[in-house]
């Protein structure tokens, strides 16, 4: 209790101030994972995997070849 | 196919119901149906993507010809259809056949696909086939069942044992008994085991292991590898959405697996082998899988086996001629379709890179992860082995 504390521009401890930091960019993941729950689009090759996916549903349950 | 069949009936006028216009065809007219989906089926010879097909490949499983090559069959193919059904079934067949250039499709795919024997091996496992069996046997032999009540049902009776107890008609695509291989039940169990290493979960009536010819060559790797690869995407399923640290997902490994997958189950197919059985099997066995599949069947009714599912009305049937379907039915009924269409995707290959992985754990309308979903849960069930568990290996 008798350590002298240094106190940095914000007013705060600077080790303290590490803390707040990195909980405010876990805070901000956290809100970025919130807001953008939906996975980014497939491309190249997954988003062809989904195609070929489809078409043998269509094939399987003899639908026309779809028009691409 | 014959699943296939009853859809193209229902969606073909308003009220139609295709399960029951299907299963009032002849014998003779269901065979030439399946003989006009073999002689349609996809047999891409050219380049897709820069890649050669080879022979086995979902785009061509086979260059066995059909029967609509020879001159009987010609000539039979020229004459006019039946009004009856078999001209809509037979219309969609020829429909589904594209000409070959330009390549506008990722699977190559340019004709009819049949399911993989992958769904003739779980729908077999409900023990399906021999508990239709004895309903056939007693109605054959007595009224134990009573009688089939409507001329649908004795139509239904005289298909089903015509097409699928007894020795097929010779020539056809459906011979696959002769005097080397004349137990087809054994000849199931063979190609079951060729392809997964495995046999089904039932022997003969008696609880005796059943007698076949088990082959040297056979995928004994498939299980743990399949199982291997379900865990992986699983993994991948679960952070998803996990946009922040250190991803456990691993798109090399799934890549890896599903190449030896790809690789294992296109030894067994080299130059088109056990396309042929692939495509009896799964015709048959969805045949009996359409029967269960509704209630509006008279066959069903006649059977007092109306229930809200097709493993309920199974374990009806299965009640009342004194032989017990599987508990995990309804596990093998859900797993069919999606374990079949996956293994499909696997064997054109398209997942052997890293970059195809995504689409097996990442949620797109119709695409592969929701039956990865459906194939995960019911495979974890069948098995008691948990996919969405991480193996334990002993150190």
């Amino acid at each position: 209790m008798g350590d002298s504390i240094n106190v940095g521009a914000s007013g705060l401890n600077p080790s303290n101030q590490t803390v707040v930091d990195s909980l405010t960019e876990i805070m901000e993941l956290f809100r970025q994972q919130v807001v953008n729950k939906t996975p980014p689009p497939l491309e190249g090759v997954a988003d062809q995997a989904v195609q070929a996916f489809r078409e043998i549903n269509e094939a399987l349950d003899l639908k026309p070849a779809p028009k691409r | 196919m014959f699943r296939s069949f009853a859809k193209v009936l229902t969606g073909s006028a308003a009220g139609m119901n295709g399960p029951k216009v299907l299963m009032q065809l002849h014998p003779a007219d269901l065979t030439a149906l399946l003989e006009l989906a073999w002689d349609n089926r996809s047999d891409r010879t050219d380049l897709v993507n820069l890649v050669e097909l080879k022979l086995g490949h979902p785009a061509r499983r086979s260059s066995t010809p059909g029967f609509g090559t020879t001159w009987f069959g010609r000539a039979a193919y020229a004459s006019s259809l039946p009004g009856n059904g078999v001209d809509v079934i037979a219309a969609a067949l020829k429909n589904k056949k594209t000409p070959i250039p330009p390549p506008v499709s990722v699977t190559g795919l340019n004709g009819v696909l049949w399911d993989h024997l992958i769904y003739a091996y779980m729908i077999e496992n409900t023990r399906v086939y021999e508990i239709f069996r004895r309903v056939v046997h007693e109605f054959l032999h007595g009224e134990k069942l009573g009688v089939p009540g409507s001329a649908e049902s004795q139509s239904w009776l005289r298909t089903t044992e015509e097409l699928f107890y007894r020795d097929p008609p010779p020539f056809f695509i459906t011979a696959v008994t002769s005097h080397v291989r004349a137990d087809i039940y054994a000849t199931r169990r063979n190609a079951y085991q060729r392809m997964f290493a495995m046999d089904l979960n039932h022997g003969t009536d008696d609880n005796k292991s059943y007698p076949y010819v088990k082959a040297e060559a056979a995928n004994s790797e498939f299980v743990n590898t399949f199982e291997a690869f379900l865990r992986e995407v699983w993994i991948g399923i679960e952070n998803v959405n996990n946009f922040s640290g250190a991803k456990p997902t691993d798109n090399a490994k799934i890549a890896d697996l599903a190449e030896k997958l790809h690789d294992m189950l296109m030894t067994r197919r080299q130059n088109g082998n056990l396309s042929r059985e692939e495509f009896v099997f799964v015709s048959m066995l969805s045949w009996f899988h359409l029967t269960v599949d509704t209630d509006t069947l008279p066959i069903i009714k006649d059977l007092r086996a109306e229930a809200a599912s097709p493993e309920e009305r199974l374990f009806k049937i299965a009640q009342r001629v004194g032989l017990p379907a599987h508990g995990l039915s309804k596990n093998y009924f859900d797993i069919a379709d999606s374990i079949s269409r996956i293994l499909i995707e696997i064997e054109t290959g398209i997942f052997n890179t890293p970059a195809g992985a995504p689409a097996l754990y990442t949620p797109a309308a119709g695409g592969p992860e929701e039956a990865m979903q459906t194939i995960i849960r019911h495979w974890s069930i069948i098995t008691g082995r948990e996919m969405k568990a991480r193996r334990v290996t002993p150190s």
